[in-house]
This record gives structure tokens, sequence and C-alpha cells, in this order.
């Protein structure tokens, strides 16, 4: 049994990274075909992240928030609930920790930080849940409303940075700063260390813990690979669907926190640069496992940190990141598959031979 | 007010010749959310061939020809190696966004070419029909896609109801083994539908940047292939509903515009870029919860044992 | 002369043989039975003749000439035509474009008037009564789908024709009309393969039979030369056992009565029309009847997954019509559901979860608010062995086992429980025969401790040899109650719809 487990882990990584490697041979060909030189981008990539400690912090603070989105992303999948609204959630807990964290001025700083965390889950869950409600009360498709979802965030972010929130002292849109003493302070001086990713570790363990040793998370499982027979053994569908995509957003609210107060401490229209759906392809290369999600979001933490060093240094477009991104999923997506259709041939001969 | 219907025609277009493809390909068993992504495709490169070319025809080419070869990937991913077509269609879309942006900036930015403006096509007033007051000029006094659109419209109908491949195209995603049992193949059908349809959203692309405009903007289609998304189940997945649908949200994004440049009403104008998007709940709350006609297979690959 | 020839085909499903060294012949205007217990490999077999597999081996002769047919398209250009059991036709079309579909005589574009009109002259041809082309498949009943699958191989000019377990959809009476039509048939020349497990059809209309049984064919002989008992033992490789397995024991309270339960199926039909009955703990109640007559509604209107419409149902006193599914299964509901593979266990799941599904609540799996893995695996352990679960690694995913080790581990996940009362809908269908014998020992085994069952089969050896009562459903209402020593051709009688006289309600 202990091989089988080995054998289990190994099988489960040899894959994923077989599609990274595909994902690097035909990004680099996608480099050569615009005639961008391959070596000096990579270098540039490397070099962003890992020069010296400061650039490692700065790893660090673009991996935070991706690492949030990418466990919002985890577990709503994991009861095949295809929540592509992170981004939505997110912004919206950046917008209700900001506003705590301005109106808060006399307010301690841990007990601010975390009544500012607490309004971020509170508008992230809020935000899932219409999509949540709406697709366990009336089956409508999640992936119309979780797009459409973020896109009234992003205008409800740029309307409120515009007007009632916007610090006029500044010559772009942008909120007033929170108070001070909300700054959860870096993890080490001198760099950009968000300390947030200590939370984010954190919740990512309990996650793992929720998914696989809780009757909850057994329910959500269960209701991500069979509803009929969840249904059949008692689970609420609906209710697990709700709660699931509430937490989800929570998630996603708590990482919009954590990038008020730990990076960025006002918001502004594009806070958000697309950290929700790279949460998508951070959760599904780690196959939606909360622990496989804290390695994913540091590769793609790296993506980030490296995209404005490459249009720097060889004068590509910083989406091409996006791009890289695009072909990761693409091979992952594909590697995931045929892997389960190899399985699902075998389970298709035992029940013939029944 | 004939200003306003006439926007709202030419708002609706580009969603309803998205919509139509989608029609064709949801049918037939694939959900297909990378639309927002092979549109861009389309418009980048029938701006990028008008630029170069100087000509609108040959940018129309290459606009669908974008299409039909971007969705080839989906199809490839999603049918013969039978990935997740939501996360294919997430793959797509970023794919499309930052490849895009990546070339925009290789060939525009590069070299200083900022805000170029391409040729685009120009409105045809019909000879007679455009006299009809009202009537028109709302829907005849168009650039030639829109023209070529109402013909889609016709074909997608007549196809889907009159003829052998409409049923083969419903046989394969409502029942796809069924379809398999009488000799269709079912792989072969799903990849067309999959290539018309990227033909079509290549050509929606193409409307919004040498017809609608005569430029490319990064991520210019701001989740119309979203919204067409949203057309198709309210126009519960037929040519003739999607059509109305299509002129709702036309209407939302020519209400939209008629807003913001009016002098009278004045709202901020974040609060009026979210009202398609809101619209677009709404009528997916409305009709989303009624789909006969939604195919059964949908999302799910055809394995053959 | 042979129309149909197939020598030495293998198929392999992974490394599960389905078909082995296989020999058929099919003789020019024959109805020729293929008869074996589910899983035999039949529909294998028909299912390569027809193209559907493209990876078996072997040798197929068309009217003496070789062919290879490695798609339906292949099959049907040689003359095949097949009806699959699970019917292969599209509720959103119309029956003209159902029976056009795919075919190329059709043209591109369909001239809706002529193609209609094709259809009916089929329909009064053969006596068919497909009275409506124009209509929806979705709306027509099951019967006359049928005829819609049949016309649809006709038409393709299949001389032919397979059927797969044709009758297991049809009453009695319907199955009468299908072989006067396909009699009718066999008069013009057309020749065909039915696939069956009854031996009564088999008997009673067939001109010759091949008997499979796992995988590989035991004999074909002339059905005049043969008689019931020679082909039972061809088939199961020993006399069946038709002896009651059951003794008469005392019974307790009535555990689950129902009154004047109205239940809707999918398609918001009613489908239980005001059923009354009660069963008593340590008791066995089987509910009799064709497949689709409402049993399956009612099984799940009781357990709770199914809204009811009227009426009412009281479980141990208590009435739990507005229960839901989870209260009921805690006050002592077990349920062996229909679909084991859909409704009974998550295939992705492993043996152990699997055993932990409907129980995660539950103490015996959980140190305070967590599940025990220590508990769990020594549970699941002790449970795969009193079950004989295999393998008997409680790691394993249930989408891996054999449908008998399956269906074990639904019974011992809800023998587990202890319950009051346990419902199982066709409990035995499609298992190899040493897990049919298990599944009933264990029913029997909840009846001795005094448990109310209530077994809802379409297998009427099965209710006839577990029963102590036994209740004929048909049209979603009870035609009377009999016990096992009823003669057959009542029941069959009852199955049809007809009542048994003075009535039981």
């Amino acid at each position: 049994m202990k091989k089988s487990k080995i054998k289990e882990i190994l099988s489960s990584i040899w894959l994923p990274a077989l599609a990274l490697v595909g994902a690097i041979l035909v990004s680099s060909l996608v480099l050569m075909i615009f005639g961008y030189d391959v070596g000096l981008s990579y270098q540039a990539m490397i070099r962003a992240s890992f020069n010296n400690i400061r650039t490692v912090g700065n790893l660090v603070n673009n991996t935070t928030p991706l690492l949030f989105c990418g466990l919002a992303v985890a577990i709503s999948y994991r009861s095949s609930v295809f929540n592509i609204g992170a981004e939505g959630q997110f912004i919206a807990g950046c917008i209700a920790s900001c506003w705590i964290g301005i109106i808060g001025k006399g307010i301690p700083g841990p007990l601010l930080i975390l009544m500012m965390i607490i309004a971020g889950a509170i508008a992230g869950a809020l935000w899932a849940f219409v999509p949540g409600f709406l697709k366990a009360k009336y089956e409508i498709n999640e992936v119309i409303t979780t797009i459409m979802f973020n896109y009234i965030a992003l205008q409800i972010i740029g309307f409120l940075t515009r007007t009632v929130m916007r610090d006029t002292a500044q010559a772009d849109p942008q909120s007033f700063k929170i108070a001070d003493q909300a700054w959860i302070p870096y993890l080490l001086p001198g760099t950009k260390m968000n300390s947030g990713i200590v939370i984010g570790i954190a919740l990512a363990i309990i996650l793992y813990i929720v998914l696989f040793r809780t009757p909850y998370g057994f329910n959500v499982r269960a209701v991500g690979y069979n509803k009929t027979a969840s249904k059949y053994a008692g689970i609420s569908v609906k209710s697990v669907t709700i709660k699931t995509m509430m937490i989800a957003g929570a998630l996603a609210g708590i990482g919009g926190a954590i990038e008020v107060c730990g990076s960025s401490h006002y918001i502004f229209e594009k806070i958000s640069n697309g950290f929700g759906y790279t949460g998508i392809a951070i959760s599904v290369l780690a196959n939606n496992n909360p622990i496989g999600v804290i390695l994913s979001s540091f590769l793609f933490g790296f993506l980030k940190t490296g995209s404005s060093t490459m249009q720097r240094m060889i004068n590509t477009s910083a989406q091409f990141t996006t791009v890289i991104q695009a072909i990761i999923i693409l091979f992952i997506a594909i590697s995931a598959a045929s892997n389960a259709s190899f399985k699902g041939r075998t389970k298709k001969s035992t029940k013939k031979g029944a | 007010m004939v200003y306003f219907l006439t926007s709202v025609v030419r708002m609706a277009v580009p969603l309803m010749i998205a919509a139509l493809g989608l029609v064709v390909s949801e049918r037939a068993g694939l959900m297909n959310i990378g639309v927002e992504g092979i549109m861009l495709f389309g418009c980048f490169f029938s701006f990028f061939v008008s630029y170069n070319t100087g000509s609108t025809w040959l940018g129309l080419l290459a606009g669908c020809a974008a299409g039909i070869i971007s969705s080839f990937i989906f199809a490839c991913a999603s049918i013969t190696f039978k990935a997740s077509q939501i996360v294919v269609g997430c793959a797509m879309n970023m794919l499309g966004s930052g490849l895009t942006a990546v070339m925009f900036r290789k060939y525009f930015m590069e070299n200083s070419v900022n805000g170029a403006l391409a040729n685009s096509f120009q409105a045809i007033p019909i000879p007679v029909l455009s006299k009809i007051p009202v009537i028109g000029d709302v829907f005849f006094n168009h650039n030639i896609i829109v023209y070529f659109c109402y013909f889609l419209i016709f074909a997608v109908w007549f196809v889907m109801n009159r003829t052998s491949i409409g049923v083969k195209i419903i046989a394969c995603g409502e029942h796809p083994k069924a379809a398999d049992s009488l000799g269709i193949n079912v792989f072969v059908v799903r990849y067309l539908a999959t290539l018309f349809s990227g033909f079509m959203m290549g050509l929606a692309g193409t409307y919004l940047a040498i017809a609608q405009s005569n430029t490319f903007q990064v991520d210019m289609t701001g989740g119309k292939g979203y919204i067409a998304m949203a057309v198709v189940v309210l126009g519960q997945w037929k040519a003739l509903g999607v059509v109305f649908g299509s002129l709702i949200f036309g209407a939302a994004n020519a209400l939209q515009m008629a807003i913001q440049n009016s002098t009278v009403i004045n709202i901020q104008y974040n609060l009026i870029l979210a009202i398609p998007y809101v619209i677009t709940v709404l009528a997916v709350i409305v009709s989303g919860r009624k789909r006969i006609f939604d195919a059964s297979a949908k999302g799910t690959p055809y394995i053959k044992s | 002369m042979n129309v149909v020839e197939m020598r030495g085909i293998y198929k392999y499903f992974g490394n599960f043989c389905a078909n082995r060294n296989v020999d058929f012949t099919l003789r020019e205007g024959e109805i020729h039975a293929l008869l074996g217990e589910n899983g035999a490999g039949k529909s294998t077999l028909m299912n390569c003749l027809y193209g559907m597999y493209n990876s078996a081996q072997g040798q197929i002769f068309i009217n003496g000439k070789e062919v290879s047919i490695t798609s339906p398209n292949d099959a049907i250009e040689n003359g095949i035509g097949m009806v699959h059991q699970h019917f292969m036709l599209i509720p959103q079309l119309s029956v003209t474009k159902n029976v056009f579909m795919g075919m190329k005589e059709a043209g591109l574009v369909y001239n809706m008037k002529e193609l209609d009109q094709r259809v009916k002259d089929m329909s009064t041809k053969f006596g068919f009564n497909v009275d409506d082309p124009t209509a929806y498949i979705w709306q027509l009943p099951v019967g006359v789908q049928q005829k819609v699958e049949i016309i649809k191989v006709l038409m393709r000019n299949a001389k032919i024709l397979i059927l797969d377990e044709p009758t297991a959809v049809l009453t009695p009476q319907e199955v009468k009309e299908l072989f006067k039509s396909l009699k009718l048939l066999v008069s013009q020349g057309y020749s065909i393969i039915l696939i069956t497990h009854h031996m009564s059809e088999v008997l009673d209309y067939c001109d010759r039979v091949t008997v499979m049984r796992l995988g590989e064919v035991i004999g074909s002989v002339d059905v005049k030369d043969t008689n019931e008992d020679q082909l039972a033992n061809m088939m199961v490789g020993r006399d069946i056992d038709l002896d009651r397995k059951i003794v008469p024991q005392p019974q307790g309270d009535p555990m689950i009565e129902v009154k004047d339960l109205r239940v809707k199926n999918d398609k918001g039909l009613e489908a239980v029309k005001g059923v009354s009955f009660k069963v008593h703990a340590g008791e066995i109640v089987g509910i009799a009847g064709v497949d689709g007559n409402g049993q399956l509604e009612l099984a799940e209107a009781i357990v709770g997954g199914r809204k009811i419409v009227s009426g009412d149902v009281l479980f141990n006193g208590e009435s739990v019509v507005n229960k839901d599914i989870r209260y009921r299964l805690n006050a002592g509901m077990a349920h062996i559901p229909d679909d084991r593979q859909k409704k009974g266990l998550v295939m992705q799941m492993s043996i152990k979860e699997n055993m932990v599904l409907s129980n995660e609540q539950s103490d015996t799996y959980k140190t305070g608010k967590f599940l025990d893995n220590k508990k769990i695996n020594a549970k699941a352990k002790e449970l795969v062995d009193e079950f004989d679960v295999r393998p008997t690694d409680i790691d394993y995913k249930a989408g891996s086992l054999s449908g008998g080790n399956q269906q074990k581990v639904i019974l011992a996940r809800e023998v587990d429980r202890h319950p009051k009362m346990m419902i199982a809908i066709q409990p035995t269908r499609g298992l190899d025969i040493g897990a049919i014998e298990f599944v009933r020992s264990k029913l029997i085994e909840e009846r001795g401790r005094q448990t109310a069952v209530m077994l809802i089969s379409t297998d009427l050896d099965e209710i006839l040899s577990l029963s102590d009562r036994i209740l004929v459903m048909h049209g979603g209402e009870f035609m009377g109650e009999v016990t096992y020593d009823v003669p057959i051709d009542k029941i069959g009688l009852m199955m049809a719809g007809q009542r048994a006289e003075g009535g039981a309600e």
C-alpha cells in the first residue's frame, strides 16, 4: 500500500512535469517566431525573481494574490463548479477591505487588519453567492454568470476609485490610502516580501485538511465527482454547491484584503491584473489540490515577475507571460485528459466484464 | 431615434455573428468559452492585413482564417485529446488576449506606429430598400458584413432545420453514440462545427476591427464573446432566437453609448459600461432555466469503444 | 444459405476477454436467438458484427463473401441493421428526421413531405402503426419508439436485422405484436438475430438458437430439437435452482405504509397513480412489472429522491413525506439503487470512501469533527472481508471493480447501517451468477433479522423465489397481489394490465 501511494504521487507529478516541458518548448518556439532572443528572454525572467533577496521579495509579492485565487478556484472545481469568477471575488474583497481600512483610522492595527480581512472574506463570499445560488437553485450555467460578475466588479471598482473613494491628490484615479497601522509589515525589511504569503500557505494547508479530512470536504469531493450518487447518499447538493462557492469567494476576497494590507495599501481599477484568471491555470496545473496550488502559484508568480523584466530587456509585451500561461494550461488540460481517458478505458473493460 | 435604432443593429451584428456560430457548435455538443480569444485573433489579423495591404477584403479573409485556425486548436485539444472544454476555452481566451497584445506591440508599437488606422468597410446603401423611411436607414444602410450577416441568419436556420447536415449536428450533440451507430462520424461533424463557429467568431472580430472601427486595441472585444454565449442561451439555441437575443444586447449597448454621449443624462461612465453585463446576467436568469434544445452531450467528449 | 458467418471472433476490453474464439452463423429467412445471461458476450458479438468496435479480430462472411466491418457504415453497406437495447433516437428530432438521419439517399436538403410519406408507407407495409412521422420522438411511447428504430433499419435496406433485447421494455402483449411483425419480415426474406435472455421467447418464436456463456459459444441448435432444461443447462452450465430460498417466519409491525401515493416521472407525467401498500418487518415484498411502469418512481419517492404529488408515506409510523433523504437514511432506510454506477457509487473514489458515503457524519468514521482514517480503514477492511469484495485493497477505486463487487460495496454500506427497511431496485441486474446468489442471500439475511424488504425487479424468477408477497405493477397502478405459486401466465396478464379477479385494492 505504501508503494502504491508513492506510485500515485509519482504518477500525479510526471504528467504535469512533462506538460511543463512541452509548454516551455512551445513558448520558446513562439519567441523565436517573433524574432526574440530565447536565451535572453529566459535569462531576464530568471533574474527578475532570483537575482537577489529583493527580487525574491518581488516574487513572493506577486505570488501572494495568485495563491489565494488559485485556492478559490481549486475548491470550487473540486465540487465541479466552474468558478471563473475569482477575479471579481478578489476585487470585491479589495474594495470592502480597503473601505474598512480607510474609515478605521482610530482602530488599533491588528484589530483593523483582522476586520479588513473579514470584510474582504464576506465581500468575496457574497459576490460568489449569487452565481452559486443561481447554479444550485436553477441550474443556471455558472461560467457565464461568474464572468459577467467579473466585469461588473471591474466597473464598480472603476466607479468607486473615480468617485467616492478617489484620492484627488493623485493624478491617476485611485482610492485613499488605508490607515498606516493596517499596513502589514514585509517579511524581510528592504524587500516587498508580502507577509500575506504565510496566511495563504496556512489557508492552503487548512483547505487541504478540510477537503480530505472532514465530512464537509468529503461531501464536496463526492458532489464534484457524482451529483446523483451524492444526492442518493443524502448529501444536499445545493447547499454544498452554494457553500463551496461562498468559501471560494471568501478565499479570493481574503486575497484581495491581503493585497490591500500587505502590498498596495490602496485600490485602483487594475488592482487585479487577471489574478482570478491566472488562478484557473494554477488550479488546473495543481490538479485542484491545495498543496499543489502553493507550488504552482509560485510558478505563475515567477512568470508574472518576469513579465515586466522581459518587456524591458527584450521589448516584448508584458502580456507574453499570458501566452506562456495559456500554453501551459493547454498542455496540462490535454495531459490530464489523456490520463483520465486511459483510466476510463480500463474502467470500461471491467464494466463489460460484469 | 433612427440613429439609435441604426446603432442597435450595428451593435447587435457582431454578437449575432458570433452567437450564430455558437448555435452550431453548441448544438453539436461543444462548450467553447474561448469565443473571446478567438474573436480577438479575428480582430488582430483582419486589422493587420488590412493595414499592410490596404485591402479590406484581404483583411476580411485574414480575420476569418484566423478564427478558423485558432478554433482548430480548440477542436484538437477538446475533441481529439478530450481535454476539458472549459479549461481549454479559458486557455484560448488567454492565448488570444496575450498573443494579439504581443503581436500588436511587436508590429505597431515597436516601430512607433501608435494609433495605426487601417482601411475599413464603408456603408453601402442598398438601392431602393435604403430609401424606405426608417427601415431603410436602420437595416439597409450598412457595411457589407452586416448584409452578409442577414444571409447567415437564413443560412444557419435553413441548414439546422432543413438539411441532413443540421440533423447530423443535432444528433452529435444530443446522442453521439446514436449518430455513430448510423455511420455519422462524430469527430468530423464536431470538428467542422467548431471550425464553422471559429469562422463566425473570426468574422465577428473582423467586424469589430475593420467595419465598426478601423483600428485594433488590446482586448478590444471587452467581453462581447461571453455576451454572445449569453445570447445563445437567451435565443434558446435557435438561429431566430439568437437574432432576437442579440438585438436586445445591441439595444443595451446602443443605450449605453447614447447615455455616454448624452448631455442631458449624466451618469458616471463605469456605471454605464456595466449595463450590458448586468443585462446579460438578468437575461441568463430569465432564459437559462428552460433549455430543451441545449445539447444533452454538451461539454463531454465522445469516446468510441 | 448462410447470410452471416462469423469465424474465430475475439474481442478484448483491456485485459478482459468479452468474446473468445466465437463462431456464429445466420441462415437466410430465420429468426435466430442469441441466448445467454447478462455479460455472456452476446451484445459484444453483435456490436462487432455491426462495426461498433473496431478492434475485434476474426473473419466475417456476408452471403459467402468475406468482408471487413470496421464501422456501422460498413455494416449498413452490407445490409446489416441493428436495433440497440438503448434506443439510438434523438428525442429533439422528428420521427422522419430520425429515420433518415445520416442517410445519403435522403439528400442534402430534405424534402420533408416526401420523406414523411415514405415513413408512413413503410409503417403500413409491416403493420408498425407509426401514424405521425412529424412527431418528436420524446412525445412517443416506448413501444412506438422501438418501431421507429426498426423502420430506421429497414429504410437503410438492411436484410439482416439484429435486435438487442427488444422485449425488455415491452408488455407480454406488445411482445406478441412485435413477433408478429418479425414473422412477417422473415416471410419476406429478411433474416433476424434476436439477443435475449428469455427462454420462453426463444422456444415460442425462434427457429434456431445459439447459446453463449462467459464470452464463448456453447452450441447452436434447432429450437424444435431442444427444450427449456437443455437450454438452461447450456446457459448457466448447471441445473438452475428455482427453489424458494425463504422459509415462512413471523412478521412484525408494518414498517412502511404507503397511502394513495401519486408521483410524476421526469417528463412530468403521472407515473405512480394512487398506490397503497404496506411492508412489514421481516417480510420481502416483491414488486413485479415490466420496466417503466412506475416501479422506479415509486421507490424513489419512498427513498426521498423524487417529489410526491399527493399521498403519504409512513415510515415506522411517522410521515416522512417532507423529510429529506438524509433524514430517512438516518431513520433506518437503506437503498440499493437501480443504477449502481450513477446512483450508488462515486466511481472515482476508493472502496473505503464509498463505504463512508452517506455515513460521513456517523461516529463509526469520525473522531471529533474530523474523519478518522484509522476508523475508516478498520471498518472498511471488516466490511470488505465480510462481503467478500475483491480485490481486498480498500484504496482501490470503485470504478475499477467488476459489477458484482461494486454491488457488494453498496450492500456492505447499506447493511452495515442496520436498517429497519431496505429498498432494493434491480439488485442483481447485470451481475454474474456468484454475485447474484450473494446479493440474494444477503437480502434473505436481512429479512431474517426482521428488516422490511421491498424488492423491485423485472426478473420474475427473482421475485418468485424471494418474495413473501408479490405486487404486480402496470401503468403506475397495482394490478393485484399474488403469491409465489401463482401460475406464470396469470402474472403475465397482470403485467400487461389485467387486474386480478376480485381486485387487491
